[in-house]
């Protein structure tokens, strides 16, 4: 027998080896299905962590432990020549934390998926130093983390080794004039209460008279504040405004272990590891991250929701995929069967037994799968593994899942069925039957069943996709298959009627009109196709290829089209420009001042709410938003412009060095009570704000004074601020009769013009209790507060400076009246204008003026997190002002990089694979289609040969050669382009493919016709290449047969 | 080659077959077609005879009635002391393995292609090997009786027209069966190749008592077998004998004239018919009395 099968396949090498390869694809597939995931989840994991914030891929334990180091050495800096210095060689820390507390979070964090590192710092002041050093307060941190010499730049000296020695930031060092081997004087700090601040007059940082004299031994920078090293903690946060832009002073522990210091904070950081993280590991690392306050869990979201998208969009074409090709292989080795009829009569007539008649009739088919499935599995990964690699960044290792293996195992149970299937109908056949030509007419219907259920399948698919509310799954992920099956399956059975009658109509009118040749030839060529056993089928299984091609092409085009729009509008900008903290109005100064045209850059801020309930806000600069911003298409910038840039009321400015306030103060006598009256103001020039204090105020009438060197040039008046100090409920009264700014010292005062109380506004905040009252009154502003013991931050009456309240341009949704505003007080807006879609807050949010924010706020020192839009021909220029101007670019976002980032997310990698599925989708046709023709070829060529024996021209014949062959794409492209659009339209809005399709236009109507076009064109091209050269191999036959009959 | 020898000569190990009344009716979108319209016939042992008559006239249809390849529509077929159409599909299938060799018209309907001699004689005789108490010829043996020494490694292609015939006729008798049918072996052959391909059958029954039936359209095969059966609209119409033709009673009574005799008396011909001391005479008569014999 083995003889007999071998002497088989060496006579029909081609046919087996066509049939091994189509069943080595589909296998191939098989196994790239998984590798490909695997690979894919491997980048996708690297992509979100590479993507994703500091506090994304750290979480921190952190302690504050109060300590006692050297606060109690009451000497000071004159004390002796070593100064107040502490004794070094003082024993530990008197530390009245929890001592365990490091091992126990340590322990927790040690897992292999994370990178630990220790750090502690503590606060110092730098007040007194070398002579020629600035006499301004410096409050750095002296810190000490893991390793971190590795992550600075070490602009000179070297790094600390020894005790007391340290390292100084550029910044600081050339602030206090500090070169290598210089000697610093440290001195413990402590910050001081409010109430502190206002009784006896001290700042927020208050110096401890106990300090140690340390070495500079080099100076550094950072290259990178956002390096997930430095953790969450904000070292170089300047967020609060109250110590100076400098960064840490670093140093070794054992120096921090004898700085004077009162409190002592120790942090255990713990970093993912990226190479680490692999699928497996996610439930654990999230198991292990869960007791901490960081946002790792958020960034795994995200990569679950990439698996996820992934896992829906993938079998989207990669099922019919391999449906196709078990069904490709079911046609070619029926085929086959067929063309083997006479031999499976000659097996038969023998009276062999049952098992070798099966084994004789399939083996051929069944050796050619058994062969193809190890080529398959081993080719199939590392294609896949290959093409990732190739089109997916990812530096970790993908593991295949044990998984696979059963897939793949049930996959090749499916093509033997296949194969086995395809020939059921020779076996069962008689003799007799299998030795006749003529083809059987019962078989057109007995696919009916199997169409039926294509039809029957599409139809539930559609229906419980479109009843669903979540993503696809099951059958409902190859719903857009089916429904191109579908199509294909009711517009196939056509093509016979249809052709017929174009057959004979053709033949019909020869002889009755000119160019009967041609017409014979048509009529003859659609008659094959017509009644060729198997063109039916041909027909659906490449409009199914070429259909599915079109979808994912068109579904490729828009999610690249939704993904660019998207980026656009979440992204603001062309780039965009992270600066650090800065306040509002030293953004728009710097802004303004590197970009006086306004044409290239634009401040920008995120304004805090109160919750994640409320709509984002984002503050822009008005005035070059048009210039600058990516505006959505669908409305009108110019508009929204205007609407934000509303008149409103000049900004009270003063001149003066001093000013006098002229006030009557109410309250009860019964209670303990202190009062603390000052105006604030804000410099001209882009100074800090200057706080006028008054001081304490007694009873009744009086006159007040307060220096104000910073207004000589000139201030703006920000607002005057009340306190109360009392724990009594009490009801305060402030009468404002006058405020006078005196331009120089012994200078008459100039009345500054208060106005009503309508151009005034209180900003207080205590939830629940009455709140305080503005009255204009004959003698002045009188505002009265009651329940002043609820009000003991203060109660602030600022001049309306703008437009008030602040008119916000918002999405339809956002509904919200008031803003947070900047400095946590609540600032009224109203809505300008709506659209559907703003820049950065996409479908809900609220866009202000940065400017007018800017007036609006009462604390206009508070900082945040700004950013500087630039247009998308901003000059490079442009950066080097902003950086002059003092804003450190931190990081920088760009349209690319965004786009880059989302190509990379579960969604895009799911439909680059659905898209090339169904170019392997197209060359599997390709294969059948080739095979096909193979196979039918010398049947063809003898009908051929007869006609020609009857007188039928050559040219004729050829002609029917190409009309069969054409006409069957033709059909095909016409089926596909029906299906595929019918498939978007009743499935396309269910795909998880889309970022936000509403955002970017993409509805289920709206069907991308012209890219399924060129999907579809493009498949029918490649096959027309196989059937151009299939009719010109059988041309060719025909004319050497030809020739040798002559 | 093995020079013929007379039936008589030699130990009887074909197979008897007989037919009675057997129709066979082909099923048709177009209509039925009486194939076989009541065909009696009887085959002794051994014996070889030739089913001759024109196309479509049921001779191949009966050999696939014989052959099992199809069942009859009424009437009952033996082979042996099987009745056909009892048997089912796997017993038939194991009789076409063992005791019934079947040559289909065109040699290469009968063989693998891409297959050697060798390998096609080693399949159809796979089953009979494979059932106990059964001693086959070798396959050399086979090819001797057929002409065809030595060409055992020979593929259909490498093969003239008459020895693809007998190459056909090898795997006929490769499992040594007691039935040989053989449809058409002689057409488009020359005279040479006819004698070549009729010398080998008498072979094979002179040497191993095969009964054989060949269909041919060739009556000079007929008078070569010594027994020519002419099968006549589905009928037995006659039947010649070392060179003499009979007419044949049939086991309802019809007996089918010449086509010469019924072209000169056409349907409706009215005769008495006379008998006497094994002589039978027709004497035309009848209402009409227009007829006359000449």
């Amino acid at each position: 027998m083995i003889g007999i099968l071998w002497s088989m396949i060496r006579g029909r090498w081609a046919r087996a080896i066509a049939v091994c390869a189509l069943a080595s694809a589909t296998i191939a597939i098989v196994a790239a299905w998984p590798a490909y995931l695997a690979r894919a989840d491997a980048s996708m994991i690297a992509t979100e962590i590479a993507h994703a914030s500091t506090s994304e891929v750290t979480t921190s334990a952190r302690q504050v432990i109060s300590v006692n180091v050297g606060i109690a050495a009451p000497s000071g800096p004159d004390a002796s020549g070593d100064g107040g210095s502490s004794d070094t060689s003082s024993p530990p820390p008197d530390t009245t934390a929890d001592t365990d507390f490091v091992p126990t979070e340590t322990t927790r964090l040690t897992a292999p998926w994370f990178t630990t590192i220790y750090a502690t710092d503590i606060d110092v002041d730098t007040a007194s130093v070398a002579p020629g050093a600035s006499e301004q307060a410096t409050i750095p941190l002296v810190l000490f983390r893991q390793n971190y010499c590795a992550h600075v730049v070490i602009t000179s000296g070297r790094c600390p080794v020894a005790l007391r020695e340290v390292l100084l930031d550029d910044d600081l060092a050339m602030r206090l004039h500090a070169s290598i081997g210089a000697a610093l004087n440290l001195y413990g700090v402590k910050q001081t209460s409010l109430a502190e601040q206002r009784s006896k007059g001290v700042g927020l940082w208050q110096a401890l008279p106990a300090y140690v004299a340390v070495t500079v031994v080099g100076t550094y920078r950072v290259p990178d504040r956002d390096d997930a090293y430095w953790g969450t903690e904000a070292y170089f946060s300047t967020a609060s405004g109250d110590r100076g832009d400098v960064l840490p002073i670093l140093t070794q522990p054992g120096t921090i272990d004898v700085l004077p210091h009162s409190e002592r904070r120790e942090n255990v950081d713990a970093e993912l590891r990226t190479s680490a993280v692999t699928v497996a590991a996610l439930p654990a690392i999230r198991s292990q991250v869960h007791p901490f306050n960081t946002s790792i869990p958020a960034m795994l979201d995200r990569v679950d929701a990439d698996r996820s998208a992934l896992r829906v969009v993938v079998p989207l074409v990669a099922v019919p995929l391999l449906l196709l090709g078990c069904f490709v292989l079911f046609l070619a080795a029926g085929q086959a069967a067929d063309v083997r009829r006479p031999e499976l009569a000659v097996i038969k007539l023998r009276g062999l037994a049952a098992w070798d008649r099966w084994w004789l009739a399939v083996a051929e088919s069944v050796l050619a799968v058994a062969i193809a499935v190890p080529v398959g599995l081993a080719v199939g990964g590392p294609l896949a593994r290959g093409v990732a690699a190739i089109t997916l960044p990812s530096p970790a290792p993908a593991t295949t899942t044990g998984a696979s293996a059963h897939g793949e195992l049930a996959w090749v149970a499916v093509l033997l069925l296949a194969v086995l299937g395809a020939h059921l109908r020779p076996l069962v056949a008689r003799v007799p039957d299998l030795l006749r030509h003529v083809p059987d007419r019962a078989r057109q219907w007995r696919s009916v069943p199997l169409q039926a259920a294509i039809i029957v399948l599409a139809v539930a698919a559609v229906a419980q996709l479109r009843a669903q509310t979540g993503p696809p799954a099951g059958l409902t992920s190859v719903a857009p298959a089916l429904v191109v099956a579908a199509v294909a399956v009711v517009l196939g059975r056509l093509v016979p009627p249809i052709t017929t009658r174009v057959g004979l109509r053709a033949i019909g009118s020869v002889g009755r009109r000119a160019g009967s040749a041609r017409r014979l030839g048509t009529g003859l060529g659609a008659i094959v196709l017509a009644r060729r056993p198997g063109a039916q089928r041909l027909v659906m299984v490449e409009a199914v290829a070429i259909g599915m091609l079109g979808f994912a092409f068109a579904a490729s085009v828009a999610a690249s089209q939704d993904r660019a729009t998207v980026v656009a509008l979440d992204l603001g900008a062309h780039r965009v420009l992270s600066v650090g903290s800065t306040s509002p109005t030293q953004l728009l100064r710097a802004v303004g001042a590197a970009d006086p045209s306004g044409r290239y850059a634009m401040a920008a801020m995120a304004v805090p709410t109160a919750s994640s309930f409320n709509p984002p806000v984002l503050a822009v600069d008005s005035t070059r938003l048009a210039a600058v911003a990516n505006w959505p298409a669908g409305s009108d910038v110019a508009v929204a412009a205007a609407a934000l840039a509303a008149p409103g009321p000049a900004p009270i400015t003063v001149t003066a060095t001093s000013v006098e306030i002229d006030a009557t103060m109410d309250w009860s006598t019964s209670t303990l009570m202190q009062v603390v009256l000052s105006a604030v103001f804000l410099p001209n020039d882009g100074g800090l704000e200057v706080d006028a204090d008054f001081g304490l105020t007694s009873l009744g009438r009086h006159t007040y004074e307060a220096q104000v060197p910073s207004c000589a040039a000139g201030c703006r008046l920000v607002g005057l601020l009340v306190v109360p100090d009392t724990d009594f409920s009490a009801t305060v009264g402030a009468t404002i009769h006058s405020l006078r700014a005196a331009p120089a010292v012994g200078a008459r005062g100039v009345d500054v013009p208060l106005g009503s109380s309508a151009a005034w506004r209180v900003v207080a905040s205590a939830p629940g209790y009455a709140t305080p009252v503005l009255s204009s009154g004959p003698d002045g502003l009188a505002l009265s507060v009651p329940a002043a013991d609820h009000y003991q931050d203060g109660v602030i009456v600022a001049p309306i400076a703008g437009p008030y309240p602040l008119p916000v341009v918002a999405t339809s949704d956002a509904t919200a009246n008031a803003i947070a505003g900047v400095d946590g007080s609540t600032v009224q807006v109203r809505v300008a204008d709506t659209t559907a879609v703003l820049p950065r807050v996409a479908r809900r949010g609220e866009l202000v003026d940065l400017n007018d924010l800017a007036l609006a706020m009462v604390r206009p020192n508070t900082v945040l997190p700004a950013e500087v839009w630039l247009a998308p021909n901003a000059p490079d220029s442009v950066v080097d002002a902003l950086q002059a101007q003092g804003l450190r670019v931190s990081s920088e976002r760009t349209l690319a990089d965004q786009r880059a980032y989302l190509s990379r997310q579960g969604p895009a990698v799911g439909i680059a694979f659905a898209l090339t599925a169904a170019i392997a989708l197209v060359l599997l046709a390709m294969a059948c289609l080739a095979l096909l023709l193979l196979v039918d070829r010398s049947e063809r060529i003898t009908e051929l040969q007869a006609l020609r024996t009857q007188g039928i021209a050559a040219s004729t014949a050829r002609r029917s050669l190409i009309v069969a062959h054409a006409g069957l794409l033709c059909a095909a492209a016409i089926i596909a382009l029906l299906g595929g659009a019918l498939a978007w339209l009743l499935t396309a809005d269910r795909l998880p493919v889309f970022v936000d399709p509403k955002a970017s236009g993409l509805t289920a109507t709206n069907i991308p016709i012209g890219a399924m076009a060129i999907g579809v064109g493009a498949g029918a091209a490649v096959l027309a290449v196989i059937a151009v050269s299939g009719a010109l191999a059988i041309a060719r036959r025909l004319r050497a047969s030809g020739r040798m009959s002559r | 080659m093995t020079s013929p020898v007379r039936q008589t000569e030699r130990a009887v190990t074909g197979l008897a077959v007989g037919c009675r009344r057997v129709v066979h009716i082909y099923r048709g979108e177009g209509g039925d077609v009486v194939a076989l319209a009541g065909v009696d016939l009887s085959i002794a042992p051994g014996e070889m005879l030739a089913l001759v008559g024109p196309s479509g006239s049921g001779k191949s249809t009966l050999v696939a009635l014989l052959a099992g390849l199809m069942r009859p529509s009424a009437g009952r077929v033996m082979v042996g002391t099987y009745d056909m159409a009892k048997l089912t599909d796997r017993e038939i299938a194991r009789l076409r393995g063992t005791e019934i060799g079947v040559v289909l018209q065109g040699a290469s309907r009968n063989l693998l292609q891409y297959a050697n001699l060798y390998r096609n004689i080693w399949l159809a005789r796979r089953r009979a090997a494979r059932s106990g108490g059964v001693t086959l010829d070798d396959p050399d043996r086979i090819l001797d009786l057929v002409g065809l020494a030595g060409r055992g490694r020979a593929h259909l292609a490498d093969l003239a027209p008459d020895a693809k015939q007998r190459a056909a006729l090898a795997v006929g008798i490769a499992a040594g069966p007691g039935l040989l049918l053989v449809d058409e072996p002689t057409s488009q052959l020359d005279s040479a190749g006819r004698d070549e391909v009729l010398t080998a059958i008498e072979t094979v029954n002179a040497e191993r008592g095969t009964t054989i039936v060949v269909v041919t359209h060739d009556q000079n095969v007929g008078v070569r077998l010594g027994r020519a059966v002419t099968i006549r609209d589905g009928r037995v119409g006659a039947e010649g004998r070392d060179g003499r033709d009979f007419a044949v009673v049939a086991s309802d009574g019809t007996v089918q004239l010449p086509p010469d005799v019924l072209a000169t008396y056409p349907p409706g011909t009215m005769f008495t018919v006379d008998h006497d001391s094994g002589t039978i005479s027709l004497e035309v008569g009848g209402s009409h009395g227009t007829l006359s014999s000449d």
